[in-house]
């Protein structure tokens, strides 16, 4: 019998669903977890106990009446500390926002406590969600970066303090630190999930993400924040599909679309060598590999990304920095003053190219059914001075296509290894098919030793 | 004002870039700033390799 605190969204959603399990026990389960685990981690950063455990008890007097607000009913959610939350304070892991106590709820939150789901707290993040390290470990191995920038919510997710959490992703902050730490990413098509009431980075580059261990988790959790925002002027107005019935249609083998080119060689030959035995694990189990060659337009991706990110961090922390400058962290600032330095020709280029290259990436995605390429160059760097390498994370977050890290075995070092598949716009139902066939067919589930 | 011309090199790219952060925050900053500069020059410079189609217009919200 699983202590509660192990239990998955959908597990636990279920068994509140027919009495099994208490919201309350299952919080108190989680916060006796944090109390275990988090002096060592520093993975949370603000937790409201009072809070979350006399919302638990509401909950739990509503499932007793056999009323339940919705698919997350009594389930704690953890949110990346750049999310604002009504009352609670969200520093967006600096010192320019430490005081800072929005009196809204971002609209993804607002839609996980209308489902029923708890705030279990705020997670650690990197400063304003960019590439100054955090202080949270990595549970795999405390001398290797965790990634970034959703380090507190991946490494929460990863030692089971909490069953899914929010993280964001402008460069490759969701599906990094989900492949560092042996957990499922999802970013979903830029437009699916509002940003509104979520600290920014970069208005056109930023999605909400999704950090779960498992595919139908990522599922249940897409199906919660889904949906048009008039408050969001990137939210799109595509309809909202049954996501786990798309899954479920979509769970066989697939089409998939390995691109050896650029991933083959950016790649350290452990990383290359895994990736194409996951790829032969596959074709065993039935799906068709073939080989894409990247558009022409992927060899400015990286570039055109970074310019864009950095002028719009630039624009929104203008103000800040004129009088606080020395209050941010020498990477956040750097970024931000590269921006201010950038011509608006080079910044329009940027995005123009920008264009092209989603309409590229759609036309080499539909060839397949995904795209699978290694999550990362190399797994977790042994170096806590870093975050890591989002270059494979870039090129989706770029082109806002749907993206998702599974976890797919361990390196010689025992460090956690991930293969990413993206799909086309607004197909999630489908790429979470595929996904949850892989995570079938490849039969691994991560969980760091010490805090198994 | 930051100014660059179609076929100028990264290094070039770069004085304009350091002459102009040195005007906004000075010599001090501008040298802490030398690796990130040099990075930039050389993402804008690849950016100017490429020649957008004259129909395209920018992609804001994808």
């Amino acid at each position: 019998m699983p202590q509660p605190y192990e239990l998955t969204v959908s597990q636990a959603a279920q068994q509140i669903k027919d009495k099994s399990l208490s919201p309350v026990d299952l919080a108190q389960s989680l916060l006796e977890r944090i109390d275990a685990t988090d002096k060592d981690l520093k993975a949370w950063v603000t937790i409201d106990r009072e809070e979350v455990l006399g919302t638990a008890k509401q909950r739990e007097e509503e499932a007793k009446q056999g009323k339940t607000l919705g698919l997350l009913h009594g389930v704690p959610v953890g949110l990346k500390d750049i999310f604002y939350t009504a009352g609670m304070k969200t520093a967006a892991g600096s010192k320019v926002y430490a005081d800072f106590v929005p009196d809204f709820d971002a609209t993804c939150v607002a839609k996980i406590k209308a489902a029923g789901g708890i705030i279990l707290g705020k997670a650690v993040t990197t400063e304003f969600a960019t590439s100054d390290p955090s202080p949270t470990y990595n549970p795999w191995n405390f001398e290797h970066t965790p990634g970034g920038s959703s380090s507190g919510s991946s490494v929460a997710v990863a030692t089971k303090t909490v069953a899914a959490a929010l993280g964001s992703q402008t460069g490759g902050s969701t599906c990094r630190p989900a492949a560092y730490n042996g957990i499922v990413g999802l970013k979903a098509t830029y437009g699916r999930i509002s940003r509104y009431g979520v600290v920014p980075v970069s208005w056109s580059l930023d999605h909400v993400g999704i950090l779960v261990r498992t595919v139908e988790d990522a599922a249940l959790m897409l199906q919660v924040m889904s949906g048009e925002d008039a408050n969001d002027p990137g939210s799109a107005s595509e309809p909202v599909p049954d996501f786990m019935k798309q899954m479920s249609e979509h769970n066989r083998p697939p089409r998939i679309g390995i691109v050896s080119q650029y991933y083959s060689e950016k790649s350290t030959k452990e990383v290359w060598a895994h990736t194409q035995d996951v790829a032969q694990k596959l074709a065993a189990a039935g799906a068709e590999v073939v080989e894409l060659a990247l558009p022409d337009s992927f060899r400015s991706v990286h570039s055109g990304q970074r310019i864009v990110m950095n002028v719009e961090c630039a624009a929104f922390h203008e103000q800040f920095h004129a009088t606080q400058a020395e209050d941010y962290g020498p990477r956040v600032r750097s970024g931000m003053e590269m921006g201010m330095l950038v011509p608006a020709t080079k910044y329009l280029q940027a995005q123009r190219l920008r264009r092209q290259f989603r309409q590229d990436m759609v036309q080499m995605v539909q060839q397949v059914d995904a795209v699978m390429t290694p999550a990362t160059p190399a797994p977790a760097p042994k170096d806590r001075n870093t975050t890591g390498d989002a270059s494979f994370q870039v090129p989706w977050t770029t082109s806002g296509l749907p993206t998702i890290t599974l976890p797919s075995g361990l390196s010689e070092a025992g460090m956690p290894m991930a293969v990413q598949l993206g799909g086309l716009p607004f197909e999630e139902g489908k790429l979470l098919g595929i996904s949850k066939w892989c995570e079938s067919a490849l039969g691994v589930q991560l969980s760091p030793p010490n805090y198994s | 004002m930051v100014n660059m011309k179609p076929n100028d090199s990264v290094e070039e790219i770069a004085v304009e870039l350091r002459a102009q952060a040195v005007r906004l925050w000075g010599e001090q900053r501008a040298v802490e700033l030398e690796a990130a500069l040099q990075t930039t020059a050389f993402q804008l410079w690849e950016l100017g390799q490429e020649t957008p189609h004259r129909d395209l217009e920018p992609g804001f919200y994808q």
